[in-house]
């Protein structure tokens, strides 16, 4: 996805690396609500898939802290840290000479990190529309602040 | 002779466009891994769910 669509629009498909390039200058206050209507719209269409053509398991995978082994103060903190791995790393590439081609795998990568290392702690969503969507249709709003 | 452009669409419109597609994607591979991981009684597990959502990004 980041090489199909990475040279039109810097491929985000996460309001939280949205807001991240809006403050570090890459878009346009004005370009904002573009990418967070389509980023949410289409978060949304895709739990409503995965609800009819797949299921509803698992909250539709809301995300769930573990609050059994972890102080909020750590989840939190967690989710911040893997939310800016993925925008440090993102940053990265697109600034290092030479790693633009490079940068599918160096994203994937990163997310496979912060999936196996902290999704047992905050659920590593990385995204808010990913956490919005399934958290709104399968009404579990009760960590939805969190992400 | 007919002057043709290269695409009819504006630079928003691509961005809505391509922004929709590439969530669309990404959430469906994400959220799906883990329901289909739920409904084999979490059988296959991170790596799965890892494996699912990592190509969408490459």
């Amino acid at each position: 996805m980041v090489y199909a669509f990475g040279k039109v629009l810097m491929a985000h498909f996460n309001p939280a690396l949205t807001l991240g390039f809006l403050v570090s200058g890459h878009i346009k206050k004005s370009q904002v609500p573009v990418y967070l209507g389509a980023e949410i719209a289409n978060a949304l269409l895709a739990s409503l898939f995965v609800m009819y053509f797949v299921g509803a398991e698992a909250n539709l995978s809301a995300n769930a802290p573990n609050y059994s082994f972890f102080p909020l103060p750590v989840i939190f903190g967690v989710e911040v840290l893997v939310t800016a791995f993925l925008m440090a790393v993102i940053f990265a590439v697109v600034y290092t000479k030479g790693l633009k081609g490079l940068s599918g795998v160096a994203i994937g990568g990163m997310v496979d990190l912060d999936i196996f290392f902290f999704s047992f702690i905050s659920g590593a969503s990385m995204s808010p529309a990913r956490s919005l969507a399934p958290t709104l249709l399968s009404d579990a709003m009760g960590d939805l602040w969190l992400y | 002779m007919l002057k043709t452009s290269n695409s009819r669409l504006t630079s928003s419109q691509k961005v809505f466009l391509a922004e929709l597609a590439g969530t669309f994607v990404v959430v469906l591979f994400a959220t799906g891994s883990v329901v289909i991981d739920a409904k084999m009684g979490w059988a296959l597990g991170l790596s799965f769910v890892a494996a699912c959502l990592s190509p969408e990004w490459r």
